[in-house]
């Protein structure tokens, strides 16, 4: 019989992931023959289950900001960039024009519906299928609507706080990037995007990911976000609601991408930060992926 | 909405929240990551709405709401088994057991987990706050704090024991333990 903290340490790798075969065959016959370790492994996956749920305020203040997060004053690129978008496709793609600001070019890469105009845009559920394809959990491209202005242009993406009635307990967006190729070892990308929550009694806490992946678009299946791990470079950021306010908050993150990435799997999410759920639903809109270029240091 | 189905939609809200984290952390005790028990709990709750009809009894909301989840988790642990590092099927049941036996003691833990978080010290807190972010990647936060991924579990490790052997103590005074 093991001893109670070599059963706890078969537990975590088992709970992080990083359990071996050997180590899952110990553990199960450790659970399958011992009540104290099958009460010690559901002891350790309830305080996993909610730490990881978001009912539990885990930061010690309410409003910080992450330091990998960008704020920005600037209106977001589509709308400024209107007459520069390319017809297409016949869709919102939109890329191809650069924006310079203090000396960094910003040249946006391709997005499917960046600010969620076409009310009749797909949405599938799960994850991207493809790349240029909104996926995730229940959402309607809307008009503006419960005291919620869009962004950018005349709709935005309202992300549903049930689906067929039942619960969505954390909405969330996916979209698969195919990434251009790259003469330099590394570039930098920067996603952006703006959130809002008709319900901000819900204390919703936003967050922005990026994953730079070697296969390309079509090759990753459904299963991919389970081994997000095997990304080669990932950055995430995050913001909480304003307390009590329905305006939009605007931040991004950068993630430096190696030249062999082939695909960017940009993610979008909600938590509710409150016990309760969310009653009126959040949104999404201006989201933004560019390159960018820093000038060169003489 | 008619006010029918409001009171419905109002109705199955207020049951299913009240035992949302329970569910959770039942389908997370069966299901090898918080990802996977998410979208577990998507379909369970698809499943409970959809039939919360054929429940004859709402006081009986939580034992058959837990019957559901067990279902669902065992069906998507089928569905996977060939590539997951999953437990077999009799230890599964009895792992269910544990949790469904004892659903009022891992709740009142759950309550006493908030108390203890917060005796916690700052560093604590945010290494828990970034592990446990939506898509969090350990390796990538132990890059960013300049550490071995390795380090990270077991610093996160030892934050859960601490945790674990907090909510113990209160339980202890509350005579739940």
């Amino acid at each position: 019989m093991k001893s109670e903290h070599e059963s706890l340490e078969l537990i975590r790798r088992y709970i992080d992931g990083n359990a071996s075969e050997a180590d899952r065959q110990a553990l199960q016959e450790q659970l399958r023959h011992d009540a104290a370790t099958r009460r010690l492994f559901a002891r350790y996956a309830n305080i996993d289950a909610t730490l990881g749920s978001g009912s539990i305020a885990l930061r010690v203040s309410a409003h910080p900001t992450s330091r990998s997060t960008y704020w920005y004053s600037w209106r977001p690129l589509t709308a400024a960039a209107a007459g520069i978008v390319f017809g297409m496709f016949c869709t919102s793609v939109v890329f191809g024009f650069v924006v310079q600001r203090h000396g960094v070019k910003k040249t946006p890469l391709a997005v499917l519906q960046p600010s969620f105009e076409d009310a009749q845009m797909p949405l599938a559920k799960g994850f991207p299928p493809a790349s240029s394809l909104w996926t995730g959990d229940a959402a309607k491209v809307v008009p503006a609507e419960n005291g919620i202005m869009p962004k950018d242009g005349h709709h935005m993406l309202r992300l549903e706080t049930a689906a067929d009635g039942a619960p969505v307990l954390f909405p969330r967006l996916y979209q698969v990037i195919a990434l251009p190729p790259s003469k330099t070892e590394l570039r930098e990308i920067e996603v952006s995007a703006s959130f809002a929550s008709a319900d901000p009694s819900s204390s919703p806490h936003y967050s922005i990911r990026a994953y730079a992946v070697t296969q390309a678009p079509e090759q990753l299946g459904p299963e991919w976000f389970r081994h997000r791990e095997e990304a080669i470079a990932s950055a995430a950021t995050g913001v909480d609601g304003p307390a009590g306010s329905t305006s939009w908050q605007t931040f991004g993150v950068r993630i430096q991408v190696p030249s062999k990435a082939r695909s960017l799997v940009v993610f979008f999410g909600v938590r509710n930060q409150a016990k309760s759920q969310a009653k009126q639903p959040h949104y999404l809109d201006a989201v933004q992926v560019s390159l960018v270029e820093s000038p060169r240091i003489p | 909405m008619t006010p029918a189905e409001n009171a419905k939609h109002d109705q199955f809200l207020r049951l299913y929240v009240s035992q949302e984290e329970s569910l959770l952390g039942f389908v997370r005790t069966l299901v090898p990551s918080r990802e996977d028990a998410r979208e577990v709990m998507q379909e369970v709750a698809v499943v409970l709405w959809q039939r919360l009809g054929d429940l004859d009894d709402l006081a009986n909301f939580r034992p058959w709401a837990f019957g559901v989840a067990r279902f669902k988790a065992m069906a998507w642990l089928r569905d996977r088994s060939r590539d997951r590092l999953v437990f077999d099927e009799d230890v599964l049941a009895l792992l269910a057991d544990e949790v469904a036996e004892h659903v009022d003691t891992y709740q009142a833990e759950r309550r006493a987990l908030e108390s203890c978080v917060k005796k916690l010290n700052p560093a604590q807190r945010k290494l828990l706050d970034a592990a446990y972010a939506p898509g969090a990647r350990i390796d990538a936060l132990a890059a960013e704090a300049g550490r071995s991924p390795m380090s990270f579990y077991k610093a996160l490790h030892r934050i859960r024991l601490a945790l674990m052997n907090c909510t113990q103590r209160l339980l202890a005074q509350e005579g739940l333990s």
